[in-house]
C-alpha cells in the first residue's frame, strides 16, 4: 500500500500527455516557426546593409564620374605595359620550359658557357603559367654575370629561383653553376 | 505584509459565501442584495455543511505524496468520494506526519467550478492562522444550529455542527479530552463580527498560509488563474508576433524600397559601373602580374653589390648560394669577424649569422668561414 501510494504520482496520464504535446508543439514551434523566421529577418537585414553600402558607393560615383575614367585610362595603360613582360599569346608550362631552355642555349653558345646538364622542373602556380629549368653549368664569372644580366634584363620575366655557384680552387678560372630558372606565362 | 493586509479586504471584498444556501457577502460578513449565482468570485468561503474535515497521519512528510496518496485511496479519509480537497500540513511528531483535510462535497464542487475562484476557504481552514500560539475554542451562532471550532496549539483543527435547537458547547468540549476543558470559548453571534475576526486573523500572517486553498489546478481543470496566466502568456506571445511581424514588415518595405533606388541608380550610372567593374578586374589582373615581379631580387643587382662589398679585401669565395631573398657564403679570409661586420652593417641585409664555427685553413692559415644573411625584399639593391 505503502509503495503504490510513494509510486503514485501528481500527475495522471491524461495531464502527462497534455504537457508532453505542449512541449513537443513549442519544441516544433520553435524549429519550424520561430528560427526560421529569425533566419529570414536575418537575411533581410542583411540585403539591406549590402544594399546600402552598393547605394553610397553608387551616389559616390556619380559625383566622381571623370576620376573613374581617369582611373581606367591609366589601368588599362599598366596593365598593357605589365602584359608586355610575359609572351603573348598565353603558353603553358611545357611551352615555358622550352622556350627556356632555347634561351639559356643560345646564350650559353655566345657567352661561351658549358652546360653540363639540364633538367626540367614541375611547376604550379595558381594565377600564372610557370615552367622551371634546372642547369649545371660551368663558366667564367664574367660569362656568368652576362648571362645574368641577359636573363634579368630580357624581354620577358624570367626569375633565378635558386642559384649555387661553386669554385673548385683559386687557380680554376672557371666555376658550376646551378640554377633554377623559372619562365612565366599568362594563363588563358 | 503590509500588501497582504491590503490584498486580502480586496480579495474578500465580494465573495460567495456557500453552505447550506449560497449568498454574496461583503468584507464585513454583510449580505448583498444580489443574486449569488450564477457569478464569478474571487474567493468562495465554504460553509461546514459543504464539506468533511478530519485530521490524518501519514508516514511520509511530503506534501505531494501525501495528496498523491489521498487520491489513490480516496474512500479511507472521506465519508465520499471528490476531487476537491486541501490539505494543510500541522506538524510531524514521532515519524508521522499530521495533516488537517477539507473534502468538498461534488455538489458544492460544481458552484465552484462555476464561480472560478482564485481561493477556496474552508470556514475553519482559517483559524489555525492566528499569531497567537495557544489554544482557541469558537462558537458562531447560526439560523438553527452553531458552529463549534477548536484550534489547538499546533494548529490542528477540529470542527462540528450543534444539533438544532441545542446548545452542544459542553459536549463539544468533553469530545475535545482534557484539552478542551481549559479552552476558553469565544462566541460569534453574527456573521458580520465572524467573517471580521477571520479577517484580522489571516491578515496577521503571511501570505503562504493560503498556499493550500489556492486554485491553480482545481477540480474544473479550468480554473481562473490557470486562464488569466494563459490568456497572459498568450497575449505576450501574440504581442512579440506582432512586434516581430512590424519590425519584419518595416524592414521588407525599406529593403523593397533600397532595391528599387538601387536599380534606378545601376540604370543611370551603366556606363560608369561597367567601367568600374573592368578597372577593378584590370587592377586584379595588375595584382597577379606584378606580384611576382615586385617580389622578386634582382641578382644582378645583388651581385654587383657584394662584389663592391668583397672586393680587395683578400676574401676567396668557395661556394655561393642564393635561394629567394637568402644568400650563403662559404669561402677563405683573412678576418672572417671583420667580413661579418661589413655585411652586417648594409642596411638590406638582416640576420647576418655565422652558420659554422670558425675554423683555421691548416694550408694557408686562414678563417674558414660559411655566413648567411637575408636581403629584405624593400631594399633597393639595384646602384
Amino acid at each position: 500500500m505503502n509503495n503504490d501510494i510513494l509510486k503514485a504520482k501528481a500527475l495522471n496520464p491524461n495531464q502527462r500527455l497534455r504537457i508532453m504535446l505542449i512541449i513537443i508543439g513549442i519544441i516544433l514551434g520553435i524549429q519550424f516557426g520561430v528560427l526560421p523566421a529569425l533566419q529570414w529577418y536575418g537575411d533581410i537585414r542583411n540585403q539591406i546593409d549590402s544594399l546600402k553600402s552598393a547605394i553610397a558607393r553608387k551616389t559616390a560615383l556619380i559625383e566622381n564620374e571623370t576620376l573613374v575614367n581617369e582611373l581606367y585610362e591609366q589601368a588599362a595603360q599598366q596593365i598593357s605595359q605589365w602584359r608586355n613582360r610575359y609572351p603573348d599569346p598565353p603558353q603553358d608550362s611545357q611551352a615555358l620550359q622550352l622556350s627556356l631552355q632555347k634561351q639559356i642555349e643560345t646564350l650559353a653558345g655566345r657567352y661561351q658557357i658549358i652546360i653540363v646538364n639540364m633538367d626540367w622542373l614541375p611547376a604550379g602556380s595558381p594565377d600564372l603559367a610557370r615552367g622551371a629549368v634546372r642547369f649545371r653549368m660551368e663558366a667564367t664569372p664574367e660569362a656568368f654575370m652576362h648571362l645574368v644580366h641577359a636573363l634579368e634584363t630580357g624581354p620577358y620575366f624570367i626569375t633565378l629561383d635558386s642559384i649555387r655557384i661553386t669554385t673548385r680552387g683559386q687557380k680554376q678560372s672557371t666555376f658550376t653553376a646551378d640554377l633554377e630558372i623559372s619562365a612565366y606565362g599568362i594563363l588563358d | 505584509m503590509k500588501i497582504f493586509n491590503i490584498w486580502m479586504p480586496w480579495l474578500f471584498s465580494r465573495f460567495l459565501y456557500l453552505d447550506k444556501t449560497a449568498v454574496v457577502m461583503d468584507r464585513n460578513g454583510k449580505e448583498l442584495p444580489e443574486p449569488a449565482l450564477p457569478g464569478r468570485y474571487r474567493t468562495v468561503l465554504l460553509g461546514k455543511h459543504t464539506y468533511f474535515e478530519t485530521i490524518a497521519e501519514f508516514t511520509f512528510s511530503d506534501l505531494k505524496e501525501i495528496i498523491a496518496a489521498i487520491r489513490l485511496c480516496p474512500a479511507d479519509y472521506s465519508p465520499f468520494h471528490t476531487d476537491l480537497f486541501f490539505v494543510r500540513r500541522i506538524g510531524r511528531q514521532q515519524d508521522k506526519t499530521q495533516v488537517n483535510l477539507w473534502f468538498v462535497r461534488p455538489e458544492a464542487c460544481d458552484i465552484i467550478r462555476r464561480a472560478h475562484p482564485w481561493f477556496v476557504f474552508p470556514e475553519t481552514g482559517l483559524w489555525f492562522t492566528g499569531s497567537q500560539k495557544t489554544a482557541r475554542c469558537l462558537r458562531l451562532e447560526k439560523k438553527d444550529s452553531a458552529l463549534m471550532v477548536h484550534v489547538d496549539t499546533d494548529g490542528a483543527v477540529c470542527s462540528a455542527m450543534t444539533l438544532p435547537g441545542r446548545d452542544g458547547s459542553q459536549s463539544f468540549l468533553r469530545g475535545l479530552g482534557p484539552q478542551g476543558q481549559d479552552c476558553p470559548m469565544e462566541t460569534f453571534s453574527a456573521p458580520g463580527a465572524y467573517i471580521q475576526a477571520l479577517l484580522a486573523t489571516v491578515s496577521g500572517t503571511g501570505p503562504l498560509v493560503l498556499k493550500p486553498f489556492l486554485q491553480v489546478r482545481p477540480a474544473s481543470g479550468d480554473g481562473a488563474l490557470v486562464r488569466a496566466g494563459l490568456w497572459t502568456l498568450t497575449g505576450i506571445a501574440l504581442l512579440l508576433v506582432l512586434s516581430f511581424g512590424i519590425r519584419s514588415g518595416m524592414a521588407a518595405y525599406v529593403l523593397q524600397e533600397l532595391k528599387q533606388t538601387n536599380q534606378a541608380l545601376t540604370q543611370d550610372l551603366g556606363d560608369v559601373l561597367e567601367r568600374e567593374a573592368k578597372t577593378r578586374a584590370i587592377e586584379n589582373q595588375i595584382r597577379i602580374l606584378s606580384g611576382p615581379v615586385v617580389s622578386y631580387l634582382p641578382r644582378t643587382a645583388l651581385f654587383n653589390q657584394m662584389y663592391d662589398l668583397l672586393s680587395g679585401k683578400d676574401i676567396v669565395i668557395r661556394r655561393l648560394t642564393v635561394t629567394g631573398n637568402r644568400v650563403e657564403l662559404q669561402g677563405l679570409s683573412n678576418r672572417a669577424s671583420a667580413l661579418l661586420d661589413t655585411l652586417a652593417a648594409v642596411p638590406g641585409f638582416q640576420d647576418v649569422l655565422l652558420t659554422q664555427a670558425l675554423k683555421k685553413d691548416t694550408r694557408t692559415g686562414q678563417d674558414i668561414f660559411s655566413i648567411s644573411f637575408h636581403v629584405v625584399p624593400e631594399y633597393p639593391v639595384e646602384q
